[in-house]
């Protein structure tokens, strides 16, 4: 196999893994990092979201050989505490049922604020079609992402 | 089904070493083999029957008694609660604890919850059937009860006063009269050498003077889930662990009849290749060598038939066993159609298995940890009692993690394989090898002028060559939908508005929730053009009355549902926001049902793979959701399954009143 080196949340790792293996699977099973989640394998359902830079990506179709240096984060490196403001108006809204899908749900919602502080409902519904989830949470998510943009303002 | 008291509760205490005390209480005996899920339609798709054990403790708990934790409370004022029910997103860890913590009056903040692993002591841990709050309330609030009881003890006879000059305030025991006050968690150690008061001696609070019950607590994993560190079964990673993924027969009944590893073997990553019941497994160092080995087998399967089967075959008998319509005179009568669907949580089964020649530790995300516990010990040719079972996060339940399956397959794949493994199941192999909400065609006849004799002739694929199980509110939802749908075709035969009309069906109770729910819907106002107003009313178990109306509009084809008001009576409320979530989760489940349908059999096979053709609805499907809770200081009751049942049959009446078309089959489409 290949020696990558990869910045995920802000450390350098040295992970040993045929190129063409999808980042999800080296983050779940070579690193530990359990926080992205597997739903579909086929860039469907948004639970392995992951941003790639500040671009949100679906780590299941993204090959290792795909990051070519870019800093990878994962939920777990979203905020070092889990006080990203997107997490805190997650808890403080009750979102999350099964709490399965949450981590792609926060980590598409994180890119678009990145990408859009003040999006449009159009454009929260345009991006957040993307992420599935099963326990119907999805009006929790755009209460929580509009007042996460407001507090931003 | 009423809401069954507990069994005779015995609680016994000791103290813990570093300091503390341990409550552990018999909740009822229940054997390994006892606890099937009486809550559902029993699946016709277990093959084989369960070991039998003779461990099942019966009678006197006091002659085999299993110290476990069900409350801790250490020196540092630390309460631990162990929840004897699996945690699937319904909110069963936060609430049972904000029970507990009511009746021990405790300081919310202190309070940690931990699920118990499978026992015999902790009576039937079974999660389904929404009875965790109606089975469960009273013997959590005696167990908080009897803590606060011993605590109280404890600082009178540190003061030397009498149990009546003390009570409590949250966390602390206070001297009525006087000034002196000491945290629960310094009184710990004294109170475990206190005898547990007799029940009789146990004074529950009044309703009334609740201040954690029916306040907003949240979840109590919320902050692990949003920060990623919250561990699911798929999540648990063990030393020397390899994953596993096993090739099934893609015909339902199928099983392999030869097959070539060589290719499989020499997939980089690849460890080894071994047959087992369900199929032939492939080992690897990751889950992606694991997939790749997969593709690499080349397998002939044993097809034993099945290839005959289809959606249509299935129909045709299922049609084939209805009696003929109602022929009274003014009788009516119409068909409705459900086909099988799948469950579609959206964490795939996967389970942990550490077997070894004389113990086989589990990590099983399952709603039902004893039987689970059983067939691993099936699995991996060990007694019941030399498995032990942990019980992670539930990715979604929905009634497919009754059925244990999985967690045989990974205790098998284990002892077969000699090393601790994680059973990784994909997407495909979920959607096509659930235990399916069967197929059903039911015929509804009755007569406009008499309401009160509907008849309705319900044909259930069980036992039809497809696997079949429990599904979020089981029969229920085919019952509800031709029930509901046949009542307002009732109303329009008799010129009655649908509201009225099913009123004078319902007991005063539901109509309680009836007349909510059109009350803040607006029923009766007029809509635009293309628009319409559907209402319908079910009573989960008989227990939960539950009103939907939805409006929709039709447009050019499309039905698209913009907004479902919701009443319901479930008693006493525990934790409010959940249940607004759950009823949210329900409309969400029941809609892609009702929008996007099932899956479909041809050739004994599921022809669906993944989500974009077995779709789910997506944020931009929702509609806005509306809950109502009518205020109750009955028992609770269970709000996991009663959303589910009378939102389709809403939505079709409300696709009538918009377009004047019937639709009797689900999914409704209108093209
Ligand atoms: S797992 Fe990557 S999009 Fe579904
Ligand atoms: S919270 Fe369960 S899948 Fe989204």
């Amino acid at each position: 196999m290949a020696e990558t080196i990869l910045t995920v949340n802000g450390s350098s790792v040295t992970v040993d893994a045929p190129p063409e293996m999808p980042l999800l699977w080296v983050f779940r099973d070579l690193l530990h990092l359990t926080g992205t989640k597997y739903g579909c394998g086929i860039g469907q359902c948004g639970s392995c979201t992951v941003h790639l830079d500040e671009t949100p990506v679906r780590s299941c179709v993204t090959p290792l050989a795909q990051v070519d240096g870019r800093a990878i984060t994962t939920i777990e490196g979203l905020s070092a505490t889990g006080a990203h403001p997107l997490q805190e108006a997650f808890v403080e809204l009750n979102v999350a049922q099964c709490g399965y899908c949450q981590p792609g749900q926060i980590m598409t919602a994180a890119a678009l604020l990145i990408r859009r502080p003040n999006p449009t409902e159009d454009e929260v519904a345009e991006t957040m079609r993307d992420v599935l989830c099963r326990c119907g949470t999805y009006l929790r998510i755009r209460e929580a992402i509009r007042l996460t943009a407001e507090r931003q303002q | 089904m009423s809401p069954s008291m507990d069994r005779r509760t015995f609680i016994r205490s000791m103290a813990v070493g570093s300091g503390g005390m341990l409550l552990s209480v018999w909740l009822g005996s229940c054997s390994d083999t006892d606890a099937s899920p009486t809550t559902t339609t029993q699946s016709p798709t277990t093959t084989s029957p369960l070991p039998t054990t003779t461990e099942g403790i019966a009678g006197d708990p006091t002659a085999q008694w299993d110290a476990h934790l069900l409350l801790r409370i250490d020196g540092d004022g630390t309460i631990t609660v162990t929840v004897p029910k699996s945690e699937m997103g319904q909110g069963v860890k936060t609430a049972l604890a904000m029970i507990v913590a009511e009746e021990l009056d405790a300081d919310w903040s202190s309070i940690r919850v931990t699920t118990a692993d499978a026992g015999r002591t902790y009576g039937d841990q079974v999660t389904g059937g929404s009875l965790s709050m109606s089975t469960r309330f009273d013997s959590m609030r005696r167990v908080g009860a009897t803590a606060r009881h011993m605590l109280i003890a404890a600082a009178a006879a540190e003061w030397g006063i009498d149990i009546t000059d003390c009570a409590t305030e949250p966390g602390v025991v206070v001297e009525r009269n006087g000034s002196r006050r000491i945290g629960y968690g310094a009184l710990a150690d004294r109170a475990a050498t206190i005898e547990p008061p007799p029940a009789s001696e146990v004074e529950l609070k009044d309703p009334s003077s609740f201040r954690i019950i029916g306040t907003e607590m949240g979840a109590i994993d919320a902050p692990d889930i949003v920060s990623g560190a919250a561990i699911y079964g798929s999540d648990v990673v063990l030393p020397g662990m390899v994953m596993g993924t096993v090739a099934r027969s893609p015909v339902f009944g199928g099983r392999v009849a030869e097959y070539d590893d060589t290719a499989a073997l020499a997939t980089a990553g690849v460890v080894d290749v071994v047959e087992i019941s369900t199929g032939v497994a492939v080992l690897a160092e990751s889950t992606w060598a694991a997939i790749k080995g997969r593709d690499a087998l080349q397998i002939t399967w044993d097809n034993r038939g099945n290839v005959e089967l289809s959606d249509t075959s299935i129909r045709r008998t299922l049609l084939d066993r209805l009696d003929p319509a109602d022929p009274a005179p003014d009788a009516i009568s119409a068909d409705y159609t459900f086909p099988y669907f799948p469950h579609g949580a959206i964490e795939p089964l996967t389970c942990v298995a550490d077997a070894t020649a004389d113990h086989c530790e589990m990590w099983a995300a399952t709603q039902h940890p004893q039987l689970a516990r059983a067939v691993a010990g099936r699995g991996s040719s060990l007694p019941t009692d030399q498995v032990t079972l942990h019980v992670p996060l539930i990715g979604g339940g929905f009634g497919r993690r009754l059925d244990q399956d999985f967690v045989e397959e990974a205790a098998e794949l284990s002892a077969v394989a000699g090393r601790p493994i994680k059973l990784f199941w994909s997407r495909s192999d979920d959607l096509r090898h659930d235990r399916y909400h069967p197929a059903s065609v039911c015929r509804a006849s009755g007569s406009p002028t008499d309401q009160n004799e509907i008849n309705l002739d319900m044909q259930l694929a069980w036992n039809d060559g497809i696997p079949t199980g429990s599904w979020r509110s089981v029969t229920d939802v085919p019952q509800a939908f031709a029930h509901e749908c046949f009542v307002d075709e009732l109303a329009h035969a008799a010129g009655a508005d649908p509201y009225e009309y099913r009123r004078a069906l319902l007991n005063p109770r539901e109509q309680a929730t009836l007349d909510l729910a059109a009350r803040e819907a607006g029923w009766g106002n007029t809509m635009p053009p293309g628009w319409g107003r559907g209402i319908a009313h079910h009573s989960m178990w008989d227990v939960t009355p539950t009103t939907i109306v939805a409006e929709v509009s039709v447009d050019d084809g499309d039905i698209r549902v913009h907004r479902i008001v919701c009443a319901l009576d479930c008693g006493i409320v525990i934790n409010p926001d959940t249940v607004a979530a759950q009823i949210e989760g329900a409309v969400a489940f029941a809609l892609s049902a009702t929008l996007h349908g099932g899956v479909t059999i041809a050739e004994g096979a599921v022809t669906e793979s993944n989500f974009h053709d077995a779709p789910i609805i997506r944020f931009d499907e929702m509609p806005e959701v509306e809950v109502h809770t009518v205020a109750s200081v009955g028992s609770p009751t269970g709000i996991g399954e009663a959303g589910v049942p009378p939102v389709a049959p809403a939505i079709a009446n409300a696709v009538f009143a918009a377009s004047g078309i019937r639709l009797r089959d689900l999914p409704l489409t209108l093209s």
